[in-house]
């Protein structure tokens, strides 16, 4: 079949202004979609319009003309390893915003710079106050009534900063929780629609359509899951038939810990099958990913992620494993189950650490306390100045220690002395308790270790030195501060590259004025010369048709 | 980070971005000047906010230290002036005047005071005892040593007429074996108070010594107690009640003592008197020394006091001009990036096109 007709200039041009008109809409489409969030340029892919056929007519057989140009596809512009990298960085920029977030909230419970009277802290304030007492009883109160009570007030008023630091941890220990499980449920319901879209992006590469919003969409729920769990992302080709094969998504964890392989690559999502997350209800908050299933809740019948994956302590990076962490590190107080599943448990530290190091001071506090006020032969429990707040057989905790009901109706006393016949006013065991207050303890992680015991005397290792304020002020708040510190500049160096790398992606795929504006211009051009082209070869048939051998 | 196309969302986002950053520091800047503190949280500076609450802790304990010092030196006061009363007040004394006169006197006229000056006697000792007893700080007896809430002197009238004198109960010149060891317990006695010499425990459990100040101050340790080698007294107000009793057993008329045994007595006692005024003036003197030492101590901790909160101001407290330059700075690096993000969207190829 010949290519040359003598129409066929028209269709050319005709090619020509229809191919130009579809470049205006794309411009116009990606002008109009500047602002969507996630929207990809596309572009126009244009073809040479050749047929193949010979021209002998008027030419050697091996002369072809094209016969002008055609749309094939719309295509988008994106670059995969730019994804990647925003990902990597959205992991821990994911990581490090939730775990600044979660440590700012532990601050507003005990961070105590600023506050109080003149800046002097909380519980702080109150040692300070309970020790100024402590030194006037010293000083000339032995023996007086006045001077107890003043003591008392004042250690009654510590018990009660005591609990309310404890009662918003709790809170802040539940919020958390919520948090966690409100993370799972937005991650279970992201791989969800990535598996839906999936199944669709499937069926319009099936049928060759190109679906570009629907992967606009997906990508941006891959960048939302990203942030939540670091994972790897990869294209693979699904064949359908020997000749026909179309793209396969496939989502990975990109694991941390890589001795336990299986974990460590768990699959979240293959093609139009997903996984879910699933919460294994321990105080570990370990998690596992179900096998994958469709919609239709079939298994894939390759076979792949047909069986359930139990994560590891270590497995997950991003947010999740974050608000994980926060909700189980003890740090110090780590068990050795948490230091079998992890070596570093030791360092990291969640609400339980300073719950637990809250609950270590009080007890250590009420204890030797407790234990200098009973004469010697006497039972502890009867001349206890603190107890349980009645809590039955627990120990002093935070959340519960309170005057005992002996100091607080007078039927006991700050206990002068230990001396037997000790003369009205000595003041030695007073001096004791005031010695007590402001020197130096032993703090244990172990609870069975007796407070103060001497390091000389136990196998365990205290993991501070230091007085009463010391240990809560110049320790755990300074081990919170300086991990807010390293954690916001953290989050600060992994944002600031994430947002270059955001924009580097924008630099591949977003839309710009500019850009578009040059393309309306040039497919103006290119239309109006597709025109143009008509109205010559019109002119050129004219001259054919009515001004040749008339 | 090299990018070969800036697109106008990619200009944007990079401007909110720096945006943000510049509003941030105004805002930070704008909360400095408004606290006037160089950091609000521990977080902004861990090691200047521990050593911020570092320092308040030791000017909270420099001001109990002073409190502290301020008691005991109230005390001392009190103690000092008792003291004077009854160094000057005996010293002074008709009765102890009338001593060395009457027992060189060889006539009659001037023996015949020797009973009057006997009650002049009787009545100083019994107000020395007063004196010390009055002596208090709040409800303590400054001069009971460790048991505060107790009388620390007290006459026990005997079947004989005689008295003796107790302290905390028992007879200061008591010869029994366990009312001696009593005595010297209590003089071991000790009140310990911290007044910033570092109040620290020793290993028995007790406190050092050497780190607080013991506010115990013992009756007998001033007016003298136990028997000396002749078997007298050493206390001041049984001497002087004894020499008394000495002397109004004299003759009224002629004032002859009642015997020659009587006679050398009082010679004996009347020396042994002034060497015990001796010893309680000299408890005067250690005491004021005390309290001198006290009130340097005091002067140390205010001194301390001070450099404590020149510490604290210039760690916590913001410099006003430097925090007002530096948010007047973010005011004008803020106001730049607002008028930048005027342009950023102003002009494009769009608004060239015909």
């Amino acid at each position: 079949m010949s290519t040359v007709t003598t129409f066929s200039t028209f269709t050319m041009a005709r090619l020509g202004i229809y191919v130009s008109q579809k470049a205006l809409d794309i411009t116009g489409n990606n002008i109009s979609n500047i602002n969507t969030t996630g929207y990809t340029r596309q572009s126009l892919d244009i073809a040479s319009l050749n047929l193949q056929g010979s021209d002998r007519y008027y030419a050697k057989g091996d002369v072809k003309i094209g016969q002008g140009a055609i749309a094939t596809s719309t295509s988008q512009t994106r670059d995969q390893y730019l994804d990647i990298r925003f990902r990597n960085e959205n992991a821990s920029v994911g990581a490090m915003e939730a775990r600044i977030n979660g440590l700012d909230e532990i601050a507003a419970v005990l961070d105590e710079v600023g506050l109080g009277d003149d800046g002097a802290g909380l519980l702080e304030a109150q040692f300070n106050d309970l020790i100024s007492q402590m030194q006037k009883a010293v000083a000339t109160g032995a023996g007086k009534d006045d001077f107890d009570t003043l003591v008392r007030s004042s250690a009654s008023s510590l018990t009660g900063l005591f609990n309310q630091a404890a009662n918003r941890l709790n809170t802040l220990y539940d919020n958390m929780k919520t948090g966690f499980e409100q993370d799972v449920e937005a991650v279970n319901n992201i791989l969800t629609r990535i598996t839906d879209l999936n199944a669709s992006i499937r069926k319009s590469d099936i049928h060759g359509a190109a679906a570009l919003e629907l992967r606009d969409e997906r990508n941006l729920l891959i960048d939302e899951l990203s942030n939540y769990i670091k994972i790897d992302v990869t294209y693979e080709q699904e064949v359908l038939s020997p000749g026909q094969s179309i793209e396969r998504l496939v989502i990975k964890v990109a694991g941390q810990d890589s001795e336990n392989p299986d974990a460590n690559s768990a699959m979240l999502i293959y093609g139009n099958y997903g996984g879910q997350l699933e919460q294994l209800n321990n105080d570990n908050y370990d998690l596992r990913i179900t096998a994958l299933k469709n919609s239709k809740d079939e298994t894939s019948p390759d076979g792949t992620g047909t069986t359930s994956v139990d994560l590891h302590d270590n497995t997950l990076y991003g947010a999740l494993q974050t608000r994980r962490e926060l909700l189980t590190e003890q740090g110090e107080y780590a068990t050795d189950t948490q230091l079998g599943m992890d070596a570093n448990a030791g360092s990291k530290r969640g609400i339980p650490f300073y719950q637990k190091a809250l609950d270590t001071l009080a007890y250590s506090f009420a204890t030797l306390m407790n234990e200098a006020n009973t004469p010697d032969g006497e039972a502890v429990a009867d001349n206890a100045l603190f107890s349980n707040g009645g809590q039955g057989t627990d120990p002093i905790s935070a959340a519960n220690i309170s005057i005992s009901e002996k100091w607080a109706d007078g039927s006991l006393k700050l206990l002068n002395s230990k001396e037997a016949d000790a003369p009205t006013t000595d003041n030695s065991n007073l001096a004791h308790m005031l010695v007590l207050l402001q020197g130096d303890h032993y703090f244990y992680a172990d609870s069975a270790t007796k407070p103060d015991t001497k390091p000389d005397d136990t196998s365990e290792i205290p993991f501070f030195t230091g007085s009463f304020q010391k240990f809560f002020t110049n320790h755990v708040d300074s081990i919170l501060a300086s991990d807010q510190k390293i954690t916001g500049t953290l989050f600060d160096t992994y944002k600031a590259s994430a947002n270059e790398l955001d924009v580097d992606r924008d630099s591949v795929s977003g839309v710009d004025l500019n850009d578009e504006t040059m393309n309306l211009i040039q497919y103006q051009k290119t239309y109006s010369a597709a025109c143009r082209l008509m109205t010559v070869i019109d002119q050129v048939l004219d001259k054919l048709i009515n001004g040749t051998a008339v | 980070m090299y990018t070969f196309r800036i697109t106008t969302n990619g200009a944007m986002q990079r401007y909110k971005s720096g945006l943000y950053t510049s509003y941030k520091t105004l805002n930070d800047a704008m909360y400095k000047l408004q606290t006037g503190r160089n950091f609000n949280s521990y977080a902004e500076d861990p090691a200047a906010a521990s050593r911020a609450f570092q320092l308040r802790r030791s000017m909270w304990r420099a001001d109990d230290h002073l409190t502290n010092t301020q008691t005991l030196i109230s005390r001392q006061e009190i103690a000092y002036t008792a003291i004077d009363q009854i160094v000057d007040g005996t010293l002074d004394s008709p009765g102890l005047d009338g001593i060395a006169a009457t027992l060189s006197a060889a006539s009659d006229t001037v023996g015949a005071a020797r009973v009057s000056i006997g009650a002049q006697l009787k009545s100083t000792a019994e107000s020395i005892v007063s004196v010390m007893n009055s002596a208090k700080y709040g409800e303590d007896f400054i001069f009971s040593g460790a048991d505060g809430l107790t009388l620390p002197f007290e006459w026990e009238e005997n079947s004989d007429g005689s008295k003796t004198l107790l302290y905390r109960g028992i007879d200061v010149n008591s010869t029994d074996h366990d009312d001696q060891a009593a005595l010297e317990k209590m003089r071991q006695e000790a009140t310990y108070v911290d007044i910033g010499l570092g109040f620290q425990e020793g290993a028995d459990g007790k406190i050092i010594p050497s780190s607080a100040h013991n506010s115990s101050i013992q009756g007998i340790d001033i007016l003298g107690y136990g028997l000396d080698e002749d078997g007298d007294s050493r206390n001041v107000a049984t001497l002087m009640m004894e020499l008394g009793e000495i002397y109004s057993r004299c003759d009224p008329d002629s004032g002859y003592y009642a015997s020659t045994q009587d006679e050398s007595r009082a010679e004996t006692l009347s020396q042994k008197l002034f060497s015990a005024i001796g010893r309680t003036s000299q408890a005067h003197v250690q005491l004021s020394t005390d309290t001198a030492y006290l009130r340097q101590n005091a002067d140390q901790l205010e001194i301390t006091q001070s450099t404590l909160n020149e510490q604290l101001v210039e760690l916590e407290d913001a410099d006003p001009a430097a925090t007002i330059m530096d948010m007047a700075y973010a005011q004008y690096c803020y106001n730049a990036a607002l008028r930048i993000g005027n342009n950023i969207l102003s002009q494009s190829l769009l608004d060239y096109m015909q």
